[in-house]
């Protein structure tokens, strides 16, 4: 299921026949009411989500608004008729992901069913609900209460889930349009750490559908970003003293910045023995020497007399790694 | 021979193992890498080469064969009179037979070597020979060894995959083990004389998790070199005959191969 799909469902299925949950912060007075059982089950793209059944304190008054009215800033419900025993409405949703439908609910002394279709780009879902009254008396505020507190505690839940999705670098959290995360300062923090060198490791090692909406996102594709931070690690391995004894700058260049790493390989490794090493660049320059004697599995296979010619070509190779 | 093969393709799929590769062609003429005793990279492993000081390895697996720790032995004036590595041992002193071994894997000293290999009944000769009747035992059909302490000699040769499988034998002696780990070797003779050599081998306290075997080098063989080094509880071993540049290929193949380590069955 789409996390739109999780969001309209979530949206109207927690307490049909509920009235719309207050404003934020608002006090909820006691409301006399009666305690209703209901259930519903979602049909889309071919499967069927099992039945959930619940119980619920519904104000007296009954149902007088469609279900879900008020619970969310981007859907608004239009054109509802309700003569007491049925009631149609329509309901349109905005944002990035455009979603709309129809309901209908029947409505009897001891109980309701309804319908509702929501269709949007990913195709179309059918709810369907019924409810029985069961008749003792109850609080309707305090599901009120409690539908409140629950939707207070999933927004807190999902901009936390932004905060730390922006920190661990999710960018499809950001992009695209069924992006759960819309924070500025979020974002914010997303561009920011993306820009690092750190940023730029972890970014590298997820795959390029994931990473192609940065540039959407930061205003700066991931190729950039690595230019700069290559470019300031540079810079900044350059300027540090050798007690520094960090090797992340050294990492990373190593791992992400080919130019940089040749830089700095013919700086501290060019001409130099194993032993003659300083301890910062002694795994920096093994690296190197590794990737220079790598061949991969292009490799040409042994010839007829092996040792002759590997011979030369070791010979050649040890002339090649100390003019780095 | 269809069969055969057939049957080699199902073993190496059952245990996972693909073919070593020549991944590095230009490290050496013969090398093998090894992880947890499975090669995963090679050229020329069964090419014959001359083994260079690596054949002190073997000398060491026979001193062995007798606990060496009390006894003393004399350095005769052939000992005294050998060239290359030493570590300064003079005619008629003597010295631990241990402190001898030491001196032998530790900085390669052919002094030390030769001591150990005249104290046998019957001298060097039939020390070499004993070398010999080891390697055999070993099942090291490619090895034969002329002179005990690896000067080049006619006749003379090992492979990379035999010193494998020779290395993987010592290093099961916990005393061989220790003393390659060694950084230095320090000695006393019995009448006060102290020696004292550095180890031979660069990568120990240079290369993270090194803990030995040995090196080699003379005029045929070039440059070698047995390295070990473990990590989080794995061993790689690198053997390399005659690499140009054997300190930062060695380091080289040993970060590498840790970091390409196939997962533990």
């Amino acid at each position: 299921m789409k996390p739109s799909w999780l969001a309209l469902a979530v949206l109207v299925a927690p307490a049909l026949v509920v009235a719309a949950p207050p404003a934020k912060g608002a006090a909820v007075p006691p409301e006399p009411g009666v305690q209703w059982e209901q259930t519903v089950e979602m049909q889309m793209q071919g499967f069927s989500m099992p039945a959930q059944t619940s119980t619920v304190c519904v104000p007296r008054k009954g149902m007088t608004e469609p279900p879900g009215t008020g619970r969310d800033d981007k859907c608004k419900v239009t054109n509802v008729k309700n003569d007491g025993k049925k009631m149609t409405w329509s309901m349109v949703c905005e944002g990035e992901e455009r979603m709309s439908g129809e309901g209908e609910i029947l409505q009897r002394p001891d109980g309701y069913d309804g319908k509702m279709t929501v269709r949007s780009s990913q195709g179309e879902m059918l709810m369907k609900m019924s409810g029985r009254k069961l008749g003792t008396a109850c609080d309707a505020a305090e599901t009120r209460r409690q539908v409140a507190a629950i939707q207070a505690e999933g927004a807190a839940l999902q901009a936390q889930g932004c905060r730390e999705g922006a920190a661990a670098l999710a960018v499809s959290m950001f992009t695209g349009p069924t992006a759960m995360c819309t924070d500025p300062a979020d974002r914010a923090t997303l561009c920011r750490k993306a820009a690092t060198a750190e940023g730029v490791s972890a970014l590298s090692a997820q795959p390029a559908s994931t990473t192609g909406g940065l540039s959407a996102l930061c205003g700066k594709d991931l190729p950039a970003m690595r230019a700069e931070a290559c470019a300031d690690a540079a810079r900044r391995e350059a300027e540090r003293r050798c007690t520094d004894g960090s090797d992340s700058l050294l990492a990373f260049l190593g791992q992400s910045c080919p130019a940089e790493t040749r830089t700095v390989a013919q700086r501290e490794c060019a001409g130099r023995t194993y032993t003659s090493l300083t301890t910062c660049y002694r795994s920096f320059c093994t690296t190197y020497a590794g990737d220079l004697l790598d061949k991969g599995k292009k490799a040409p296979p042994p010839t007829p007399k092996p040792e002759d010619a590997a011979g030369d070509a070791a010979k050649k190779a040890v002339k090649s790694l100390l003019p780095w | 021979m269809a069969v055969v093969a057939a049957a080699v393709a199902v073993l190496l799929a059952a245990s996972g193992a693909g073919p070593a590769v020549d991944r590095f062609p230009d490290a050496a003429p013969s090398y093998l890498v090894a992880v947890d005793g499975e090669v995963l990279w090679e050229r020329a492993p069964d090419a014959p080469r001359p083994p260079a000081s690596l054949a002190k390895i073997l000398a060491a697996l026979v001193v062995l064969e007798d606990p060496p720790e009390a006894g003393w032995l004399r350095v005769g004036a052939r000992a005294a009179a050998e060239t290359g590595s030493r570590i300064g041992l003079r005619s008629g002193e003597e010295i631990r037979v241990a402190d001898a071994l030491a001196a032998m894997l530790v900085a390669s000293a052919n002094d030390a070597c030769r001591a150990l290999a005249e104290r046998e009944p019957g001298g060097s000769t039939a020390f070499v020979s004993r070398m010999n009747r080891r390697a055999t035992a070993l099942g090291l059909r490619a090895t034969r060894i002329v002179d005990p302490c690896g000067h080049d000699a006619r006749g003379q040769r090992t492979t990379a995959r035999d010193l494998l499988v020779l290395t993987r034998a010592a290093l099961a002696s916990a005393e061989f083990r220790r003393i390659v780990a060694l950084p230095e070797v320090r000695l006393s003779t019995r009448a006060g004389r102290v020696l004292a050599a550095p180890t031979s081998n660069a990568l120990l306290g240079r290369l993270p998790g090194a803990d030995g075997v040995k090196t080699g080098f003379t005029p045929q063989a070039g440059k070698c070199v047995v390295a070990s080094a473990r990590r989080d509880g794995r061993e790689v071993l690198v053997v390399l005959l005659g690499a140009p540049d054997r300190w930062w290929t060695a380091a080289a193949l040993v970060e590498r191969a840790f970091a390409e380590a196939p997962p533990r069955g």
